[in-house]
């Protein structure tokens, strides 16, 4: 085994779900043809989100109830870091709109020791954001701007769900805001832990699906809402 | 633009409280707070011209205008309280839901992978 297949051994995906039965199968077969561990953090779906992520032959947990996006993914994190020999975690979003081939790249500079977190930006140059709304466009912009003002990360892309992590980093990482808010908390815990981090670009794809079942403008205020409540507390 | 003490008095109370509210809470404070407002209350009930002297003494005017203010307050307290309860709830909620969803694993079935 080459220390690159060993390495990848080591890697478990993440893919948070909630209500992704219509496409959840095609996302798993983009990614069980990979030489990682799976895992499917249900969280709570009312479809068969389970069952296919089940028939899909990957490890499968379910969350009793609807908790956010942000719960599932801390869920998935911590039991991937419970298992034997974790040494990466990736987090991948179940809809479809990230591209299984992008990663091994992201994965290349944790596996060389050049830093602890890769964050995926499709904004970045290389990266890839195919027929992005120009609505969607706008408030990613200037989720940009916040992140700066608020952590002084200089990113491109800061709302974009493929991420990878060392796993001495993704121990360091514990998220309470279970909803959308989770993206700028794991930036802020970034920051405040001092990682070492660098985006790599990455592919967004945009279907008519995840048009309907993205975030909104008008969840974007929301987002801010539970990031400057968390700063106050 | 002259203020009247009232609106002095109603600004740096709801300051004060802004600041009680995400600093200096605790439960004993709470249930003092609590108290506190419930005796203003029955105080208030039993002497109404007591409002309105001190209305009249603030600047208000009516005493049922400082009542408001007073009710207002409280509201305030209470929205905060019932907000951070299920601030705490939500917390156990998360915690609950996900210890058993790591003990629940379902790992792929042997073959299929």
């Amino acid at each position: 085994m080459s220390d690159q297949a060993r390495a990848a051994a080591d890697v478990w995906v993440v893919v948070p779900a909630y209500n992704e039965g219509a496409v959840i199968s095609e996302t798993l077969t983009s990614l069980t043809g990979l030489p990682y561990r799976v895992l499917v953090v249900d969280d709570g779906s009312a479809d068969d989100t389970w069952e296919r992520a089940r028939d899909a032959g990957v490890t499968v947990l379910r969350h009793a109830c609807n908790l956010g996006q942000g719960a599932a993914l801390q869920t998935g994190m911590t039991y991937a870091l419970r298992q034997r020999d974790t040494g990466y975690v990736v987090s991948f979003d179940a809809d479809g709109q990230h591209n299984a081939a992008d990663i091994p790249r992201m994965l290349a500079p944790l596996l060389q020791g050049d830093c602890d977190v890769t964050l995926a930006s499709r904004f970045a140059p290389g990266g890839v954001a195919n027929d992005i709304p120009a609505a969607k466009k706008l408030a990613l912009r200037f989720a940009v701007l916040l992140a700066r003002a608020m952590n002084g990360l200089p990113l491109t892309d800061t709302h974009n769900g493929l991420r990878a992590f060392t796993a001495a980093a993704a121990r360091q990482i514990s998220l309470s805001q279970n909803g959308m808010a989770h993206a700028s908390e794991i930036l802020s815990q970034i920051a405040s832990r001092k990682l070492r981090f660098r985006e790599v670009p990455a592919t967004v794809r945009y279907t008519a699906y995840s048009r309907a079942k993205g975030q909104s403008l008008s969840n974007g205020l929301n987002i801010i809402w539970d990031i400057l409540m968390a700063r106050i507390r | 633009m002259k203020l009247l003490p009232s609106q002095i008095i109603i600004v740096a109370t709801v300051f004060a409280f802004l600041l009680y509210a995400v600093r200096l809470r605790t439960v004993l404070r709470d249930r003092l707070m609590f108290a506190g407002i419930v005796a203003i209350g029955i105080l208030l009930a039993f002497r109404p011209d007591l409002a309105t002297r001190i209305a009249n003494l603030i600047g208000i005017g009516r005493g049922a205008d400082l009542l408001l203010y007073i009710f207002l307050l409280f509201s305030l307290f209470q929205s905060v309280y019932l907000a951070d309860r299920l601030k705490t709830i939500d917390a156990r909620l998360t915690s609950v839901v996900r210890e058993q969803a790591l003990e629940s694993a379902v790992a792929p079935r042997d073959g299929d992978e």
